[in-house]
């Protein structure tokens, strides 16, 4: 008796392990959207794969999508926050801005994280071929715009100081990094190292929304200008004005241009923009839906820019219209008008040819005021068809090169950096809160703070001061 | 239903009379008061334990049944009282009496994989009995958990009928918000518990609550059995980390089938948020907007021409609360049928449950059916099937589902019945809803009536729970039992935002569908030993070894389109021009794990019990994939002991004792993996990025809980007690830690951080007076929690949840970290806030003064129950109190509504309070239009307590008892009652702004308002 009880209960025993044996794979659940690292970047493929991963990296809504480009005009006197706003960049419109602004702190932390994109595939072990070049020559294009864009709002300008504390400088992936700050001047050094490196990998041009050769080249010729070398900035522009084979949006074709959220083939004016597209965009949180109407709305331009522009200018009559918002009469901006759900939604530029002719206008000067004349009349006539060209000379025709550059560049976030190279004080217009009408060169909120969490999580990290 | 009813009747009147000839067998029945018992049914089973006989007492309790050989025992059952067999042997008279079945069911505790026997058990386990659980108006059964035990903080976050409960068993035991929910357990089978449409990784807000429980009908259950202590959850190894609530369904009775029919009809109220809360009207908004102007020095003209733009004299005052909300219908008809014989029994129902909210254009819909059949093969082999099927239709508005969520969204009919002025119309002149564009119009927040009416938010989820048993007892004290168990959830849910008006009206109307999909098995076997040791059931041993195995799958597909045609009833997105999403994801996890347990018991006085379990888990990290898991527990029947004999005052009296540790294993599915990820795609083409950056030693949260407590009788259970300490500590509960930026990732997620919850629990019955005709009965429960964070790697952080927190060694979990509000200046009426916490200084700077941590806490420290029921004859009242104390509640969305910075938006009735002339002593700065002094912004100002008593439940009842009329309608039982739930609540801060219920986080989000409701309900058992 016994025994067959024993029996029974070995044979339960073994039948509830051979039901419990399961294989070690039970527990071995794969994600559907993921690999392992080291199983990502192995390929030519792959490389282009991380590529646009990099790519959508600089979309993020805190860096080109949105408060990069915003930043850009609302921190200096470009544009002001209607006073019925939707609680956005108030920070910016009142210089009421903490060591752990949002916004700021998203900005940071998606610069290096498309960095450490970058990183992986311009250090990927994958043999050379023309388009595993042109891959990482791209990536080297996008470290630069992320270094150049770090250095202009958490670091002094070049042309202040180049010793000064910069950014710290990654190029390879270390989770248990401490890296102070470099240099400005390192910082520059980089970013014009690796536009280099991207100008020499690069061969191909695939369309607006990815950088070629010549968009390299031209975002060189900007960092050059902003370290105050006007010679290389000079020779950078002519190299892109001479052989990029761009053609500037013209008088003609101005209002489609700026109608089309599209990426471009036709290598009209466009170098290189962040793409926004039908599937793959911020939603309502887009740069169009900030500054458009049929958006938030939220950002409205200065009297002081608008009076800037003549009533002919084509600019004007494209980009602005007068309308009431909570009450009170202002100035709305139109160049973004493809909202959230439109076909295409806008995309952000980064550098077009009217900027390089610009660039190459002001880097004419001063030994060459007749080609700074040349190059700014290019654009300026082509805005106005009124307009017969400045005749200006010495620091007028600086000036009005700088005051053409906000025209023409203006809702596309590249007055804050022309102020700070050039150590301007910012001077609002009344559409500004009372407590925020100025913002001298000296202000230490000049700066942007560098973020909380950053200085807690990195003991090497020295704020900027003041905060 | 009649007819069947009458059919089963003759049937067994024909079965009677087949066996008539032999012999009868006579006796009374009574009650454990020597009272006659009516219509109690009597059985009599053959040797298969088939029913050949039946008989009622009558009224003087006495029974005559005609038996044949063949019968070899008699089967007495009545409503409510335990059932009894009684071998027949050679008797002629069996006289018996029936005891009241709660007493006899409270002897059995539901614990992890099996009953126990309640005085053998170690362990701090609460019994909700389905008494309490059935006809409530509440869409789903967390709900009624509320106040019911003591130490079960059970909040909502929103009056969406069919929402997610929040529900935390001494305290918050996770940095993590879902991962402090408790394990849920349905019939043995560890279930997905929470919100399975949007919250499970999908990030969309259709609906921003939903809850699995909502598909099963209250009705179907026998009870809810909350395991509080180590002893009783660490069987449930890495998961039962904070808590588990075991859902037990009715089984069949045997007997005669009986059928029960509930039926419930009556309304919801809005509970309208306090005086100051509530949204200022046109003659007193034009008073601030006219004064905001004035006080930023604007010109005549402007001022002139603000009040005619915003409507100034047009006699338009538009009350938006009573637009948005309304009265509700509730009603529920429930339908059972139960039975069986010695062999085989079963439970089949059917419900229908329907609930409108407060606010226009949420409801919830519910049908269910449930089957549960036991059948016994042999004496040996028995086995059970049960399927619970429910469908639920939930149509929601649009509204935050926490903090990410956003409450402000602009259709959120609670958040824009605040923002709206009073002047602007919703309605044209001629009746039609007004969409224009205006000042007076719509331009920016919606036209909530025309939201509610044209954009559809809906949940349609399939429910259905499976569970097959099969038990074989090998020998009499060896027993195996399988269980597989299934769960699958699908919800379909549709969001079309019209083509005309709102978030659509861009893109000529926009719709998203996902249908989200989770399957569930879970399969354990195991074997149970009872271990008699001197075989004089004295000292025994009850020793449990299982292996268990689950798996989830899940999918979700999302689809979504825009550009439709412009009539608004093509909402389905078949009828859209473009699709602009189609997308599929997927997600799994898998546990495995090996459990034993063994509890010892001496002559019913000492009891030693011990667990053991090994957990292995998709979510753990490559280099740590398997837990250990135990726990002990002793318990003494102190009044078995020879000394308490002479104290017949005592019944009852054990004394526990419990440690353990178990585990929370609520990691996101892949979340250790470092992984280069995809789905960064641009410009239309794949692509993806290096994006997790895992941590292969990821593991459980450890818990570790410390429990003492006993259970005391006295006066013949007339006073129960029931009085508990614990202390239970959290360990590698799971935080980022922060790494520089600069390596392109914010931290790693890692077991770091510590927190204890201790505190006491405390709760009594009294039965104070119990006569013949009036019985008074005393619910009281108590439940004292302190929460502190106990480590962190880094020093103060902030809370994984949420920055509105901010996390410090000793401190509260949920600790508000901000600006420390000093009132207004009476000289000049500008806002004050304390430069920072040592609170010596004042500035009228916002950015001048610095964030510190206020001293308030979102969690409560005290909170519980108080439930009185009075019986007279047939009649009872019941009256049921919930209070919580000890907690504080921020309001998110208050400078909208609060000051000048947003001039043009409506305004809370307490502004007009404000500061006007110099030496005004207020809480509320100066009115200015557009102000910039950033005065309602993050301080505590707009923190307020959050301590409530609420009347949860009043009910008049009365129960037919009268034998000849109950005959007379064919029926055994009949009762009606009257309820009204949450008809009062006092709240105990005057400037408090919303219902102070808002969730464990305390965020008043402006979610959809809770319900006040009234019911009348009967209840028919035939």
């Amino acid at each position: 008796m016994k025994k067959s009880i024993f029996n029974k209960a070995l044979i339960l025993l073994v039948l509830i392990g051979l039901l419990s044996s399961c294989k070690k794979d039970f527990l071995n659940r794969n994600p559907y959207t993921s690999l392992p690292p080291n199983l990502a970047l192995g390929t030519e493929a792959d490389l282009l794969v991380a590529l646009r991963g990099a790519y959508a990296g600089l979309r993020n809504t805190d860096l080109f999508g949105r408060t990069v480009p915003v930043a850009g005009d609302l921190y200096p006197d470009n544009v002001y926050v209607s006073v019925k706003n939707s609680g956005r960049y108030i920070q910016f419109n009142t210089y009421n801005m903490v060591v752990s602004d949002g916004n700021v702190t998203g900005f940071w932390n998606a610069a290096y994280n498309t960095i450490l994109r970058a990183n992986n595939i311009i250090n990927a072990n994958v043999a050379s071929s023309a388009n595993v070049n042109q891959y990482k020559g791209e990536a080297y294009a996008i470290r630069a715009l992320c270094y150049f864009y770090l250095a202009r709002y958490f670091a002094k300008p070049y042309t202040d100081d180049p010793t000064a504390p910069g950014v710290p400088i990654i190029l390879t992936y270390d989770v248990t990094q401490q890296a102070p700050r470099s240099s400005v001047g390192d910082v520059y050094n980089q970013v014009i190292s690796d536009l280099d490196k991207a100008y020499a990998n690069m061969t191909k041009f695939t369309s607006s929304g990815q950088f070629s050769k010549y968009a390299a080249r031209a975002l060189q010729a900007k960092v050059y200008l902003y370290m105050g070398n006007n010679a290389n900035a000079k020779t950078a522009a002519l190299d892109v004005i001479n052989n990029s084979g761009f053609t500037v949006v013209n008088t003609s074709n101005f209002v489609s241009y700026w109608g089309s959220g599209a990426v471009r083939t036709d290598k009209v004016e466009t170098f290189f923009e962040v793409s926004s597209d039908a599937i793959n965009n911020n939603g309502y949180d887009g740069l169009a839906n900030i500054y458009n109407q049929l958006g938030y709305g939220d950002l409205l331009c200065s009297n002081a820019l608008t009076a800037l522009y003549s009533p002919t200018d084509i600019r004007a009559t494209t980009w602005l219209s007068t309308g009431v918002r909570g009450g009170v009469p202002a100035t709305f901006i139109n160049k973004y008008k493809n909202v959230f759900g439109s076909a295409d939604p806008d995309d952000t530029k980064i550098i077009r040819l009217s900027d390089v002719y610009l660039i190459a206008a002001e880097a004419s000067l001063p030994n060459d005021e007749t080609s700074a004349k040349t190059y700014l009349n290019y654009i300026a006539t082509r805005r106005d068809p009124s307009f017969t060209g400045y005749t200006s000379t010495g620091i007028q025709l600086f000036n009005d090169i700088i005051t053409e550059r906000r025209k023409e560049l203006a809702f596309e976030g590249d007055r804050y950096g022309d102020m700070s190279r050039l150590k301007l004080d910012i001077n609002r217009s009344s559409n500004y809160p009372a407590i925020a009408l100025s913002l001298p060169y000296s202000s230490f909120k000049r700066l942007f703070p560098i973020p909380q969490q950053e200085l807690d999580a990195n003991k090497k990290m020295v704020g900027n001061p003041g905060y | 239903m009649r007819k069947i009813y009458f059919l089963l009747l003759c049937l067994f009147l024909m079965v009677g009379q087949l066996f008539a000839q032999n012999r009868t067998i006579t006796g009374k029945v009574t009650d454990e008061k020597g009272e006659p018992l009516v219509g109690v049914s009597i059985n009599a089973l053959g040797g298969d334990k088939k029913v050949v006989g039946t008989a009622v007492t009558n009224a003087a309790g006495v029974y005559s049944i005609n038996v044949s050989e063949k019968v070899k025992g008699l089967q007495f059952s009545h409503v409510g009282l335990d059932e009894q067999y009684i071998p027949v042997g050679n008797k002629g008279i069996i006289n018996l009496s029936l005891s009241s079945s709660s007493k006899d069911l409270s002897e059995v505790v539901v614990t992890g994989y099996g009953l126990q026997k309640k005085s053998n058990s170690t362990a701090a386990i609460v019994k909700v009995g389905g008494e309490q659980l059935a006809d409530k108006p509440y869409g789903s059964i967390d709900q009624m958990l509320q106040g019911a035990a003591a130490g079960v903080q059970s909040v909502a976050t929103t009056g969406q009928p069919g929402a997610n409960q929040q529900i935390r068993i001494r305290g918050v035991g996770s940095f993590s918000l879902s991962a402090s929910q408790p394990l849920y357990v349905i019939d043995g089978v560890v279930m997905n518990g929470g919100d399975l449409s949007n919250g499970n990784g999908g990030g969309f807000n259709i609906n921003p609550s939903t809850n699995v429980l909502a598909t099963i009908n209250a009705d179907d259950i026998e009870s809810i059995s909350i395991l509080k202590d180590a002893a009783a959850t660490s069987i449930y190894g890495s998961r039962g980390g904070n808590g588990v609530i075991i859902i037990t369904t009715k089984s069949g009775k045997m007997g005669k089938t009986q059928f029960n029919l509930s039926a419930e009809l009556g309304n919801n109220n809005v509970i309208a948020p306090p005086a100051a809360g509530r949204a200022l009207q046109a003659a007193d908004w034009f008073t601030l907007l006219q004064e905001g102007l004035v006080n930023n020095n604007a010109s005549q003209t402007t001022i002139n021409n603000t009040l005619a733009s915003y409507g100034y004299g047009n006699g338009v005052d538009i009350h938006w609360f009573d637009l948005v909300t309304q009265t509700g219908i509730q009603n529920q008809y429930n339908l059972s049928a139960s039975g069986g014989d010695g062999k085989t029994k079963y439970f089949i129902s059917g419900g229908y449950f329907k609930q409108q909210g407060t606010t226009i254009g949420a409801d919830l819909t519910r049908y269910t059916g449930n089957i549960k059949i036991t059948h016994a093969a042999t004496d040996r082999l028995s086995f059970t099937t049960k399927v619970t099927v429910g469908n639920v239709v939930q149509n929601s508005v649009l509204a935050s589902s926490g903090i990410s969520g956003g409450g402000g969204y602009f259709g959120n009919p609670g958040y824009v019945s605040l923002v709206l002025r009073p002047t602007q119309n919703p309605f044209n002149p001629d009746g039609t809803l007004n969409i224009s564009g205006n000042n007076f119009g719509f331009p920016a927040h919606y036209n909530p009536l025309y939201i509610a009416a044209n954009d559809k938010r809906w949940l349609k989820a399939l429910s259905i729970f499976g569970t097959e048993t099969v038990e074989y007892k090998i020998w009499k004290s060896l027993k195996f039992t399988s269980n597989l168990g299934l769960q699958f959830n699908g919800n379909e849910e549709y969001q079309f935002n019209n083509q005309f008006h709102g978030d659509g009206s861009g893109t000529a109307g926009y719709a998203l569908s996902l249908y989200t999909r989770n399957f569930l098995w879970n399969w354990y076997n195991q074997l149970d030993y009872h271990f008699d040791f001197n075989k004089d059931n004295k000292f025994y041993a009850d020793v449990k070894v299982g292996y268990e195995a689950t798996r989830n799958a899940y999918l979700q597909q999302q689809g979504s389109a825009q550009s439709f045609p412009p009539k608004l009833d093509l909402y389905s997105s078949q009828n859209a021009a473009t699709s602009t999403l189609g997308i599929q994801v997927s997600s799994d996890y898998a546990f495995t794990g090996a459990y034993s347990t063994a509890n010892i018991s001496y002559d019913d006085r000492y009891s030693l019990y011990g667990s053991f379990r090994r957990d292995g888990s998709s979510r753990f990290g490559s280099s740590n994939p398997y837990g250990n898991f135990y726990s002990v527990g002793f318990a003494w029947n102190v009044v078995n002991e020879n000394f308490m004999k002479n104290i017949p005052a005592i019944t009852n009296l054990k004394l526990r004792a419990s440690y353990g540790t178990n585990g929370n294993a609520e990691i996101g599915n892949y979340q250790w993996r470092p992984s280069f990820g995809f789905g960064y795609n641009y410009n239309g083409v794949a692509g993806g990025t290096f994006n997790n950056i895992g941590n292969i030693n990821l593991t459980w949260e450890q818990n570790k809980q410390f429990d003492l407590g006993f259970d005391l009788s006295l006066f013949k259970n007339r006073v129960n007690i029931t009085a508990d300490y614990y202390k239970r500590k959290t360990d590698g509960s799971l935080l980022s830690q922060q790494i520089s930026r600069t390596t392109g990732f914010t931290g790693v997620i890692s077991n770091l951080g510590s927190m204890e919850n201790k505190g006491i629990e405390f709760s009594i019955s009294v039965i104070p007076i119990q006569t013949k005709d009036f019985t008074w009965q005393v619910n009281f429960n108590y439940a004292h929690n302190k929460n502190a964070v106990t480590n962190l790697p880094t020093g103060d952080q902030f809370n994984p949840q949420s920055s509105a927190f901010l996390m410090r060694v000793g401190q509260p979990f949920y600790s508000f970290y901000t600006r420390g509000w000093a009132g207004v200046d009476p000289n000049n009426g500008n806002p004050l806030w304390y430069t920072d916490s040592t609170k010596s200084a004042t500035t009228s700077t916002f950015a001048s003064a610095k964030l510190y941590l206020v001293g308030k806490s979102a969690s409560p420290t005290d909170f519980g129950g108080l439930g009185n029921t009075f019986t007279f004859k047939n009649f009872s009242f019941g009256i049921d109190f919930y209070y919580n104390y000890g907690n504080y509640i921020v309001d998110n969305y208050a400078r909208f509504f609060t000051d000048g910075s947003f001039p043009t938006r409506g305004k809370y009735a307490f502004m007009m309070n404000r500061w006007q002339k110099k030496g005004d002593i207020t809480n509320v700065p100066k009115y200015i239009y557009g102000d910039s002094r950033n005065g309602a912004s993050g301080s505590d100002r707009i923190i307020y307590k959050g301590d409530y008593i609420r009347l949860r439940n009043v009910q008049l009842g009365y129960r037919l008892t009268d034998k000849n009329v109950l005959s007379k309608l064919h029926l055994s039982a009949l009762a009606f009652y009257v309820r009204g739930s949450n008809l009062w609540t006092k709240v105990y801060d005057n400037n408090l702004t919303s219902d102070p219920e808002q969730g464990v986080q305390g965020f008043n989000n402006q979610a959809v308002a809770p319900s006040r409701s009234l019911t009348v309900g009967l209840n028919l058992t035939f």
